[in-house]
């Protein structure tokens, strides 16, 4: 049995795809939303949200994705969340490189807001084992 | 009655008109970026240039296609890729190099509509 999601944690620097993602998992998906601007941003705020998934973009400034997906593993209770990378880097290489690093998923951007919210739950229902 | 499905549609054609009117200067942004590559003299300084380039060109082709500009955003994921190149190969481009940057840099200027 494939636990239900709830909340969903987005991390992406550029604020037209905050707003169109959080647009499309809270209305579309009905999860509930945090977004962050950084990856400094989701360390601090993610004792207090606490997601059950990540969502998070890989070219950021600052921590980049990689480096915020690696900091998160570092924190106690957020070893094992899911995390899955948003990105627009399509080569292969790149791909093999966020797997290998343990992600849970890779979303291609640019992403269709209306299918979203189930890539999500597709992954979510992967890491379950279904 | 607007039902969810259309209050939800509004909502994203605000948002990608809103998008769109940004797109000039974005691709402005992308032009100066690529200019920027041919005022450099030194090798770094072409790289550092062309990084610029590289993350403007990821932005836009990460954005474009999820407000509806699907050949944008392949233009602009063929800049990225070519920057990385450059970026990878540390000399600055070569003439033929440049000339395909200009190409890229170009086309997400008609795909723009801008």
């Amino acid at each position: 049995m494939v636990p239900e999601l709830n909340k969903i944690l987005c991390v992406e620097d550029e604020a037209d795809i905050q707003i169109v993602a959080k647009l499309a998992l809270e209305s579309v998906g009905n999860f509930t939303v945090h977004m962050c601007s950084s990856g400094s941003d989701a360390l601090v705020d993610l004792p207090s949200f606490d997601p059950e998934i990540i969502l998070l973009d890989v070219m950021m400034p600052g921590m980049d994705g990689p480096d915020s997906f690696k900091a998160i593993r570092q924190l106690a209770g957020y070893e094992n969340v899911p995390i899955i990378f948003m990105t627009a880097k399509v080569m292969e290489k790149d791909r093999e490189y966020y797997r290998s690093l343990g992600a849970a998923g890779i979303i291609a951007k640019p992403f269709d807001p209306m299918a979203l919210p189930d890539q999500i739950r597709e992954i979510w229902g992967q890491h379950h084992g279904h | 009655m607007v039902t969810d499905k259309e209050a939800f549609a509004d909502k994203l054609k605000a948002l990608k008109d809103s998008y769109d009117a940004q797109l000039g200067g974005r691709v402005d942004a992308l032009e100066n970026a690529f200019s920027a590559i041919g005022a450099t003299g030194d090798a770094a300084g072409k790289i550092a240039a062309a990084g610029q380039l590289l993350e403007l060109a990821y932005k836009i082709a990460g954005s474009a296609g999820t407000f509806g500009h699907q050949k944008l955003s392949a233009a602009a994921s063929d800049l990225e890729i070519l920057c990385g190149r450059v970026i990878k190969d540390g000399q600055g481009p070569s003439p033929d190099i440049n000339k395909e940057l200009a190409e890229f840099v170009a086309a997400c200027r008609t795909f723009s509509g801008a």
